[in-house]
């Protein structure tokens, strides 16, 4: 086995789900998302780069799962024509501490998720989920730091009509580097 | 308007995110292909991926130096469906091979003993002369055709025919397999794991979702009549009881596969129909619709807005399965178009409208195809409901009908004007080249993109498929220095009208491209824009007209080197934004 189907290989059997969960976060489509993670790995591990360890993949990865989410409207083109017609299908976690408030909150952000922009929901997800900050998300994404908060401002805006007040979620907050562990 | 639930809400966001990707990690799917298969999947395209990059540097380099030979530069074009296609994406299916395993699986015959319980799953794939839904086809009943390669499967419900209420906990995905000659030909599907918990009254029916069946051979499956069956596995017990593992299921229905007939159209009115033959049902739901402030164009999905209002003082669930929109001329149908929706099921509060407006659309054709004739119209909007508590063990569904409504068609079918209410408004506040934005001063820069675009137009026949729009652009330097440095090898472009932006910036991952360049020569980039309106939260083309290209793109210099041959390191960047041309865009 070669050094890049090594890592490769590492890669799959240790953070395949991880990478899925992050891929679903941008597009709320399980099926899609495992479509994207395997269009990144295929992405990364076709160039020829040299990636020393699996962390080093994941992060190639992870930002090509960002980048074919962002190029890849065509193909949720029919979906996305009527997906505001359907009701989104009430999920519940798997654990068996949910409550019924639990999945209702989740039901409501995944609602709220769906209805932005792909660059918007991709900019909320590298600022809280990824713990990003503004200018590494302007980095990750090409774009100045002023769009980046112009982008937030409109999702954190859009989510709270779904969801109600975020107060965490303002852009007087956006500077400040939150903590978080890796996923 | 929107709704919130009661209790806690989601006022921490990472940690919210985070919750909805454990359930996504923790899922079936999420790893549904064991890894090895998904690792042999991505090897073999990722070495595919190397051999074609290798053999394409080589043929780089070949061409790199027949164009120095000639000592031109060619403008080459490259404009609609064929440029910039993404191959579809691929998804990890696990082939069923045949097995002698347990029914549903591949080769299983199907038990002697299949009986579907009081709580069972039923279809409106056969309807009998009362409107009944089966859970089973009967002898004698025409086969329902479907195609099942487009996922045209049956329409499956959970209904409780039994005497108490139940909860009935599922992923709400039921499997479906088919079955000739007794044997299983195409097994289980993948399922994703999403868990519901609703509840059924006595008579009550819940929608659950059919997953497609895969081949066992591997092969499409074959037009022909087939038998479905389908299991849901559930915990199934009475509210506030301790629910049992069980397996709802339905069927055999037959299933006429690649049938040349579909299923037809369940639209209420059919063209030339006359409005007065529309039966009129006002309550409980009623339908808001906002139409739009002027004329409006044929075609726009979001010119129309509906709401489902419960005129009722008590909570009402029910089932919607599609919104048609009518326009009417001289009493009857000229032109229709209906947004399909899988049938779902939505409490509305008594005296509140449900959450989320409906967004129909209006017509792009008439009934003989042709596009929607500008002027007056009368605009039916009709919903099909189904109560789940009560309507669907009857089988027949109601409609809520709004209508008339005066509307005006705008004449620019011809693509040569658009109208702006159809496009997104100036936003002051927006930076080019967002949505909205208005475009920038064309200032002189020492490095721009020159307008060398003539693109002739582009042919959008979908407006729900948007299309790229690429063409070869030309960098000069306008400076007295030979200028070295790097640029991406794409510049990315937005539509304009108007004077500001419509469509979506494309995301375009290009590599970087150095280049050396003299005073007032130029170098080629390819030019990548999409016809993707930026004001919709649907992905959806910008409607027909004519548009300006505007593209935008950072260059980096690194060394400067005047005319007497010394050379200056620098660390310059210029940005650039031109317009480019025009484009056209027909539906």
């Amino acid at each position: 086995m070669t050094g890049w189907e090594q890592v490769l290989d590492d890669l799959v059997r240790t953070r395949r789900r991880a990478l899925t969960a992050y891929a679903y976060l941008l597009c709320q489509d399980l099926r899609e998302a495992e479509d994207l993670v395997q269009d990144a790995l295929v992405a990364v591990f076709s160039r020829g780069r040299r990636l020393e360890n699996v962390m080093a993949g994941e992060s190639y990865v992870r930002k090509a799962i960002l980048n074919t989410y962002l190029d890849g409207f065509r193909r949720r083109n029919r979906w996305a024509a009527v997906r505001h017609l359907v009701a989104t299908a009430p999920e519940q976690p798997v654990s068996d501490v949910a409550t019924t408030d639990h999945v209702a909150a989740r039901v409501d952000a995944q609602r709220a998720l769906s209805i932005l922009a792909p660059r918007e929901r991709a900019c909320v997800i590298l600022r809280f989920y990824d713990d990003l900050t503004i200018p590494q998300i302007a980095e990750h994404l090409s774009l100045s730091t002023g769009t980046v908060k112009r982008y937030l401002h409109d999702a954190v805006s859009r989510l709270e009509a779904v969801l109600g007040p975020l107060p965490a979620a303002h852009l007087e907050d956006l500077d400040v580097l939150m903590t978080g562990g890796s996923r | 308007m929107t709704q919130h639930h009661g209790g806690s809400r989601p006022d921490d966001l990472p940690e919210i995110l985070r919750a909805i990707a454990d359930d996504a990690a923790a899922s079936r799917l999420a790893g549904s292909a064991p890894d090895d298969e998904f690792l042999i999947g991505v090897r073999r395209r990722a070495t595919a991926v190397r051999r074609r990059r290798n053999a394409r540097q080589g043929m780089v380099a070949a061409v790199c130096v027949a164009a120095v030979g000639v000592g031109g530069v060619v403008i080459a074009q490259n404009v609609g469906t064929g440029g910039g296609a993404i191959a579809p994406a691929t998804t990890s299916v696990a082939t069923a091979e045949p097995t002698s395993g347990a029914f549903p699986l591949c080769g299983a015959a199907v038990p002697g003993d299949w009986a579907a319980g009081d709580v069972r799953l039923v279809s409106q794939a056969h309807l009998d002369e009362d409107g009944m839904m089966l859970s089973a086809s009967r002898p004698g009943d025409a086969p329902f055709a479907t195609d099942v390669t487009l996922s045209e499967l049956i329409p499956l419900m959970v209904l409780n025919d039994g005497e108490e209420t139940v909860t009935v906990g599922s992923t709400g995905y039921a499997t479906v397999v088919l079955v000739k000659d007794g044997v299983v030909v195409a097994g289980p599907g993948m399922t994703p794991e999403p868990y519901t918990e609703p509840t059924v009254e006595p008579g009550g029916a819940v929608p659950v979702t059919a997953t497609l069946p895969d081949p066992c051979d591997g092969e499409p499956i074959a037009d022909g009549q087939y038998e479905a069956y389908a299991i849901l596995d559930a915990q199934v017990g009475a509210t506030g009881g301790e629910p049992a593992a069980t397996q709802v299921v339905g069927g055999p229905w037959l299933l006429e596969v690649g049938a040349s007939e579909t299923p037809g159209s369940m639209m209420a009115l059919q063209c030339d129909d006359e409005v007065s033959e529309v039966p009129r049902w006002v309550d409980p739901i009623h339908l808001d619709v906002t139409l739009p402030q002027g004329p409006a164009v044929a075609g726009d999905s979001r010119a129309l807005r509906v709401d489902l209002f419960n005129a009722t003082d008590s909570p009402a669930n029910f089932a919607i399965d599609g919104i048609e929109t009518y326009l009417v001329r001289g009493g009857k149908v000229v032109a229709s178009t209906e947004v399909a929706v899988m049938p779902y099921v939505v409490e509305i509060p008594g005296g509140q409208a449900y959450g989320d407006g409906h967004f129909p659309g209006l017509p792009s054709a008439d009934c003989a195809g042709d596009p929607v004739a500008p002027g007056d119209y009368s605009l039916y909007i009709i919903t099909e409901f189904a109560d789940p508590a009560t309507t669907l063990i009857a089988g027949t569904q109601t409609q809520a009908i709004s209508g008339p409504h005066e509307i005006t068609i705008a004449g620019d079918a011809s693509g040569e004007g658009v109208s702006n209410a159809a496009l997104p408004e100036l936003d002051p506040d927006a930076e080019f080249p967002m949505c909205g934005a208005a475009v920038p001063d064309e200032a002189e820069d020492t490095f721009g993109i020159e307008t060398v675009l003539e693109i002739p137009g582009v042919k959008v026949a979908d407006p729900t498929k948007p299309d790229w729009i690429t063409a070869a652009g030309m960098v000069t330097n306008t400076t007295r220095d030979t200028l070295l440095g790097n640029s991406s090898t794409s510049v990315p472009a937005v539509l304009v009208q108007d004077g500001r932006v419509v469509s979506i910036e494309p995301y375009v991952e290009a590599d970087a491209k150095d280049f050396s360049v003299a005073p007032r020569e130029s170098f080629e980039l390819e030019v990548t824009a999409t016809t993707v309106h930026c004001g919709r939260s649907a992905i959806e083309a910008l409607p027909p007209g004519t548009y300006e290209v505007w593209g935008y793109l950072d260059t980096y210099v690194k060394e400067r080197q005047n005319a007497s041959g010394s050379a200056t390191s620098v660390n310059e960047k210029h940005h650039a934004v031109a317009r480019l041309g025009e484009v056209t865009i027909n539906h």
